[in-house]
């Protein structure tokens, strides 16, 4: 090898270097070290205005899920979410990173008003990872993020943790971005997120940080929130939500109660199944199957299994849970809001000539649900 | 493996021309694409991938046999049909590099930049595929061999960590329709990514183990085909949303609460990829201007600074690139693309039978 092309490579490799460097440091390029870290954000206003509440990590103390005043909220606002964002960097004074935001709070004021550019923006901006948490406030979410908690008074990680760990329980039905969009896009398309309502837990009670009598809260996911293409639709409560997990997911926990010998019992759901069936251009059957146990542990007195539902109980369960079903398929027919996706079995069996604008008013939902125990 | 001793700065072994073809082949085909085909066809994208890449890789039949042959450069035959290919395989590969380059320098910008600065981004980026280019084929593939265990090493970690929640369901009911026909034709720019191995020629000792080749692609195949139908049944009617697809479905981004989004793994191993693609398209327009005129350091320079000077000037943003690349021009790729392979090929195979007969 002659020596020249040598030569040429050791002018190069320390030019290239110099200039990857050179424009490293002059490009604003994403470190770690000038970020403000939202754990979790708020979206309230208007169509015409944003408002932004974050919730950050005080960079200089790092940040633990317990709080102790590691955590700050700021706020900020735009006429668009670009703007409110760069206002967020404005009032922080470092730019405001969302890789670490798992959870999105919108208030339900914001979303009549009219809010799908906004989270259509999140997802295609990819702002935020896709398996960011969506949940509705009523009123304004920003309120959400100041109030104080008695388990972990960072209100963005006990979301995260409550939404994460009743994921499968009956009554529950967190939302991810991606999954929004999967089901806003579907025939018929609808898509939900669940309603945190704040309770008041305890009043004047002492918190171990501060010494001082606080008043604390929990936060109650039971309610839904139902959204079409064109903005906010309604609200579900508690029995109808339950429906709506019981008919869209696989559930592993949540109690079914039901009376047996006049007493009150419960059982607890250990698997569920279900299977959605065309069966006429009209007509959709859906097959549900539930297994649970006891939720006191049974045991043998006599040659006879007591603790156990009887067929009567198991009756009753269906029975709750078919009806249950039937109330969000109802409430949700009578707003011609296709949130259980009825609408992509029928397209699914026959095509897009069946499926026309008004296929909800005319369709029949056949619930037929089976229980068993363990 | 170790070098011939002829070896030339197009003179390639079969294992290489394998791991060329599939980052021509894949790279931009897991970016922006699968998001066009869901706009145009719906659940249907998977199907019109599918064709094709069956499409491609019938063509890179004749694109192998030529490298086998020496490379178009060395080819025998007429010096009409010759300068006409090489004409259109420089214009070719030139729009190729512009649509391609404005893509990887929008992703990049803004996955990496807080402020997607494409001058920034442009000028880091040119001089590494320009230098690339201009040091000819067997450095693109030995860059392409190193690169490739990354790649695999992001494909294999995605699949064993993936947390899938795609559901069969969004890519059903299999109904084919004019639309697939239509995407296929609306998208011929981003496809027939082979031409440029044309200028390869494949090291004479090794002309005749074909089996690297044959499983990549295999690879290509069932790789493209796959994403597209992951990509589908995560996303589903979303998937028209998502710009860029191959970060998304990359596991790094879910890992870990705690961690936080890992774009930067995906994106640089990415980066990687659309460096040997690029240079590839580069090197293919500075091979056939060197044939004329020669002087490659020149006009790889040259090219360079017209590639970069387009991106930045001309291609407003990555909206009105696909606007233009998906109208009139596409033609010109099913030219330079399918055509132009074909027609060295025949042209080569009817002086070679002419000459055996004589």
């Amino acid at each position: 090898m002659s020596k020249r092309p040598a030569s040429r490579k050791w002018i190069i490799i320390p030019l290239l270097f110099v200039l990857f460097v050179a424009f490293g440091n002059l490009s604003s390029g994403i470190n770690l070290l000038d970020r403000a870290i939202v754990v979790g954000l708020a979206i309230d206003g208007s169509a015409d205005e944003i408002e932004l509440s974050a919730q950050i990590v005080l960079p200089q103390n790092g940040g633990v899920s317990s709080g102790g005043g590691r955590f700050a909220v700021y706020e900020s606002k735009g006429a668009t979410l670009r703007e409110a964002i760069e206002a967020l960097s404005t009032t922080t004074g470092l730019r405001a990173s969302f890789a670490h935001t798992d959870v999105i709070m919108f208030g339900t004021d914001f979303l009549r008003s009219g809010s799908g550019d906004v989270l259509e923006y999140i997802f295609k901006s990819e702002l935020v990872r896709d398996t960011a948490l969506l949940v509705a406030a009523p009123g304004e979410a920003k309120r959400l993020l100041k109030i104080k908690l008695p388990v972990n008074e960072v209100v963005s990680y006990h979301l995260i943790e409550m939404l994460q760990s009743n994921r499968d329980e009956a009554g529950q039905n967190p939302m991810t971005l991606q999954r929004y969009f999967f089901n806003y896009f579907t025939v018929g398309g609808a898509g939900y997120m669940p309603l945190v309502n704040v309770v008041k837990e305890t009043e004047g009670s002492l918190t171990p940080d501060s010494g001082k009598a606080e008043d604390a809260y929990r936060l109650d996911l039971s309610k839904t929130v139902v959204m079409t293409r064109e903005g906010y639709l309604m609200r579900l409560d508690r029995e109808e939500s339950k429906g709506l997990s019981y008919a869209t997911k696989r559930l592993n926990s949540g109690a079914l109660p039901y009376e047996e010998d006049g007493e009150r019992k419960e059982a607890v759901i250990l698997d569920t199944r279900f299977d959605y069936r065309a069966v006429a251009e009209d007509e959709v059957q859906l097959d549900l199957t539930l297994i649970c146990r006891p939720a006191e542990k049974s045991h043998s007195q006599g040659g006879r299994q007591v603790g156990v539902p009887g067929e009567d109980a198991k009756a009753q369960i269906a029975g709750a849970v078919q009806s249950a079903v039937e109330q969000c398929f109802n409430v949700c027919r009578d707003e011609q809001c296709d949130v259980l996706g009825l609408g992509e079995v029928l397209y699914r069996k026959y095509g897009a000539d069946f499926v026309r604008n008004d296929y909800l008013s005319r369709l029949k939902l056949d619930v037929r649900v089976s229980v068993f125990t363990k | 493996m170790r070098a011939h001793k002829s070896m030339t700065s197009t003179d390639v072994y079969p294992s290489q021309v394998a791991v060329l073809a599939f980052m021509a082949s894949v790279t931009f085909k897991v970016l922006m694409l699968p998001r066009y085909f869901a706009g145009e066809c719906g659940r249907q994208a998977w199907f019109a991938m599918a064709i094709m890449i069956a499409l491609d890789i019938a063509v890179f039949a004749f694109v192998y046999k030529i490298a086998c042959a020496g490379g178009i450069r060395s080819l025998d035959i007429s010096l009409a049909v010759k300068n006409g290919a090489l004409v259109v395989i420089v214009a070719g590969s030139l729009l190729k590099a512009v649509l391609f380059c404005s893509e990887c320098i929008g992703y990049t910008a803004t996955t990496l930049f807080d402020e997607g600065l494409w001058r920034l981004v442009l000028a880091g980026f040119i001089p590494a595929i320009a230098y690339v280019a201009y040091k000819g084929f067997n450095v693109m593939a030995r860059v392409a061999q190193i690169a490739i265990w990354l790649v695999a090493a992001v494909i294999v970690l995605s699949i064993l960590l993936a947390d899938f929640q795609g559901e069969a369901d969004a890519v059903l009911p299999f109904m084919p329709s004019a639309r697939v026909a239509t995407s296929c034709d609306r998208y011929l720019f981003w496809f027939g990514d082979f031409t440029p191995l044309m200028f390869c020629s494949v090291t004479a000792d090794f002309r005749k183990k074909h089996v690297p080749v044959l499983i990549s692609l295999a690879f290509i195949f069932v790789f493209t085909v796959g994403f597209v139908l992951a990509f589908n049944s995560v996303y589903g009617g979303g998937s028209t949303l998502i710009s860029y697809a191959f970060g998304k479905l990359a596991i790094f981004n879910k890992l870990s609460r705690l961690l936080g989004a890992l774009d930067f793994p995906v994106v640089c191993v990415w980066l990687l990829m659309a460096t040997v693609k690029l240079s590839l398209l580069l090197g293919a327009a500075c091979e056939g201007l060197a044939h004329f005129v020669g002087h490659r350091g020149l006009i790889a320079a040259v090219l360079a600074v017209v590639v970069g000077v387009i991106c930045k000037f001309a291609v407003v943003n990555i909206a009105a690139a696909h606007a233009f690349f998906s109208g009139w021009i596409r033609y010109f790729a099913a030219l330079s693309e399918y055509v132009v392979p074909m027609t060295v090929w025949a042209a080569w195979e009817l002086r070679r039978r002419r000459r055996a007969e004589a």
